[in-house]
This record gives C-alpha cells, structure tokens and sequence, in this order.
C-alpha cells in the first residue's frame, strides 16, 4: 500500500539522486545492492526536509563513503549475509507484502487507498470473531454477542476491538520491536488466516443458532426469533422427542388436510426436520406448502419426501403419507360450535 | 587534525552505542550522532556502517511502513552487538586513558 504514497512523497532530486547512486552500485548483486538502498528513500527524504536538497551533495562521493563503510570495495569480496531462519522468513513476508502492493497498485481506481481504509473494519470484524469461535468453544460461557443483548459478551467484545485494534496499529507491543520477531510476524499471519475462515462459519453459525445450548433467558428468546424462520431447528417436541408430523382431525373425527397452526404469540408452530430413518431405509425430508414464494412449514400434514440413503438424492415425488387414523371419533364442547369445513363430509 | 580519521575507528562504537539506547532508522540515528557532537558525521559513513555490522550480526533490521512516506528501515541492536559494544568500550576506555595520560605527560614535560 505504502509503494502508493512512495510515488507521490518521494521528492524528484531524492530519486534522482537515489537512481544515481544505484548505478554506481550496479556491479553489486540485486539482493546487496537492494540491501545497502532499502529504507534509503526515507532517510534523503528526511535530510532534503530538513536542510535543502544541496545538502544531498555528489551521488558518486556518496555511494564511494557508503561503500567504503559498508565494506564493499568496488570489486572486491561481498558483505557475507548473515541469513537466519527469521530474516528468510521476513524477506518472505516483505515480498509477499510487495507483491500485494503492487496488485492493489495496479487495480482500477483508487484501490489502494480503499484497501488501506478498510483495514480498521477488519481489524473490528476479526476481534468479534474471535470473541464468537472462544464463546463456540468455551460453551458453557455465553459470550454470545448480538451486541446490546448480553453485558458480558459485549464488554469483553470491546476489549477484543481495542486489543485487535492496537495489535493492527502495532501499538500492542512497545516501539515498533516485536516486528523483528519473524514468529510473532508468522502467528499473526496464521491467527489472521484463522479468522478469515472462521468469518463463514460464525456467521453460518449465528444464522442456524447452532451454538445456543445452554438455556440463559436471552437465548431462550433468541431461539425462538429463529424458530419462525427455521424450521429445522427447535421445533415442537413431545416427551423430548420431536414430533415427526401432525395430522389434525376435525370435531366430527374426519381427517383435515392444510391446517395453518400457530402458538398464542402468533408463531408458527413448526417441526423438526430430523430426517431421521424412520425403519424403511430412507431418510424423509419434510416438505412446505407454498403462501406464494413463502415456504410455510407450519401447515398440516406436511408432505414427506423420502431420499434414499445411499445416494441422498430424493426419491419418487414428496407426499402426505398416510395419518395413523383414517379418522377419529367425534368429540363436542358444551357451548362451542365446531367449525363446519366446506368440502368436508359430516 | 582531520577528525574523520579519528572518527573511522571509532565510528562502530558510536553507531552502536547510539542505537543501543532505542532503535532508529537510518537518518535519526545521523541525527543522534550529530547531537552527540560529531557534527562532521557523514550520513553516508552512518549507513554503510550500519549495513556491516547488520551484515556482521551485531544490529537486526526491519522495515517498518510509513502512513505519509517510504518505508523506513529501523535497526536494532542484536544480544552480538551488545557484546561487541561492551568491548569495544571497554578498549576504547583503556585506549583513550592511556593516550590522555600520554599527553598529559607531554604537556606537563613541556610546560615543566
């Protein structure tokens, strides 16, 4: 990002300047001579800020006093360097970083410069990430955060943004040391891979509610936000066990087929789709009836779509299977007027 | 007498002293040898010499991003460095004794 900025502050005599020096470095090889220059730009820059740009003076003098103190005579022996295992990994990291630069350089626009700008919004995301795959972890904890719904949570969230923030800022250690450090450059690197990752599966996560197992009242109420629009999780049980489908009968015992049911808060009443094998070899899916595009799975009996267990794919077309009654008894209510269906035979 | 003389055998030991206390990029560290007093410093002498002795292991390197401008590169020094910086202080201390008492002596000769 920062090779963007280099064009634009970098003063024309300082790279003129700098341009000649490299070529009286040129018998040097590419990795010495970039070696002996790097970090060189900023350095003129600071002298030409400070006192002018005569005081950068004769570029051959220059690159001869930089030479003979770095002790690289012309044409006799090469600095030796001295290559670790944490400078191999910084130069890797540093082309890398290059790389990239110049990928973002060479994009349309201002590109760059927008990169650069979402960086702290990353830098909030990934501490909100961790704070979720810890709480995912951690289970019992409820750190769970929508913000605003559970103190804890949130509070801890916060110190994760400021932690993550000032980590970013490379503020987190004191000075500037700990980039030396190639290994902490490395953790870094991975734990920011890490919660790229992990950005789907929280998010798929939160979407299916699939880490609420612990009952706090917040949750509660949070499953059953997601109830109305899942039908896949938490639905109606009896006994602890979901129930599998529900065939209403009328007041006179006969079969109804299209029963909307809802709760008394005007949720839809829906089940699990456990897709268990129920004893014939094949999984069922449960099948919604339609309300235009909108899928209701709160209308009974729903279809059953059987899908083989071997291939997964479905099999045969889905279809209301058969109740466990053809009917009922009829049944009555002192005072109460049953509802008469039309199309329904008494 | 021409100090750059004096100065090419010493200059290691200034540099590492200097960055000893806190790491810098090369132009601040110019900076702290000429509010030192060695106002005759070349800047190019500076960096070449802290390319050798980062060659040399005695200081590390990195680069560090700049918001406004270049990069900087910012030298630290290395647990070899400080050796190296502990003796050649303490050889430094027994040269400059030595050649002080030497002119002292000289002196008091003269004047004697």
């Amino acid at each position: 990002m920062n090779t963007v900025s280099d064009q634009g502050t970098i003063a024309p005599e300082v790279r003129e300047f700098l341009a000649a020096v490299r070529d009286q470095l040129a018998d040097l090889d590419p990795d010495e001579q970039r070696d002996i220059t790097e970090g060189l730009e900023a350095d003129l820059s600071d002298l030409v800020a400070e006192r002018g740009g005569e005081a950068l003076g004769d570029p051959v003098a220059y690159a001869r006093e930089l030479r003979a103190a770095a002790g690289l005579e012309p044409g006799i022996g090469r600095l030796r360097r001295r290559t670790t295992m944490a400078e191999a990994t910084h130069a890797l990291l540093d082309d890398a970083h290059r790389h990239f630069d110049r990928l973002a350089t060479a994009l349309p626009g201002d590109s760059a410069a927008v990169i650069a700008a979402l960086q702290p919004a990353w830098w909030v995301l990934r501490a909100w990430i961790a704070v979720e795959v810890a709480a995912y972890f951690l289970g019992e904890w409820a750190l769970q955060v929508i913000p605003g719904q559970n103190l804890p949570g949130v509070l801890v969230t916060l110190v994760a943004v400021v932690l993550s923030v000032q980590l970013g800022r490379g503020r987190l250690w004191p000075g500037e040391r700990w980039r030396r450090a190639s290994g902490l450059r490395v953790l870094l690197l991975g734990l920011n891979a890490f919660a790229v990752l992990m950005v789907p599966v929280v998010l798929s996560g939160l979407s299916h509610g699939d880490h609420l197992q612990d009952g706090s009242s917040y949750e509660a109420g949070y499953r059953d936000a997601q109830a109305q629009k899942q039908h896949e999780h938490a639905g109606l049980e009896l006994g602890g066990t979901p129930i599998r489908n529900i065939y209403p009968y009328d007041a006179q015992g006969h079969l109804l087929t299209g029963v909307q049911l809802v709760d008394s808060e005007g949720r839809d009443l829906v089940l699990t789709d456990s897709s268990d094998d129920t004893g014939d070899g094949a999984d069922h899916a449960l099948v919604p009836w339609l309300n235009g595009q909108n899928q209701k799975f709160n209308v009974f009996p729903l279809a059953e779509q059987r899908i083989a267990v071997d291939t997964g794919e479905n099999d045969g077309a889905p279809a209301i299977q058969p109740p466990p009654f053809a009917s009922l008894p009829p049944v009555s209510l002192a005072g109460v007027t049953p509802s008469l269906l039309q199309g329904s035979t008494p | 007498m021409d100090t750059t003389q004096l100065l090419k055998g010493v200059l290691d030991l200034a540099v590492l002293a200097v960055v000893d206390g806190e790491d810098g990029y090369g132009y601040d560290i110019v900076r702290r040898l000429r509010d030192g007093g060695l106002s005759d410093v070349g800047d190019a002498s500076v960096y070449g010499t802290l390319r050798r002795l980062y060659s040399g292991g005695a200081l590390t390197s990195y680069v560090v991003p700049s918001e406004s401008g270049p990069h900087r590169k910012y030298y630290g020094i290395t647990p070899t460095g400080r050796a190296q910086l502990k003796q050649q202080r303490d050889d430094w201390d027994v040269f400059a004794t030595t050649v002080t008492a030497i002119l002292r002596r000289s002196r008091e000769g003269v004047t004697a």
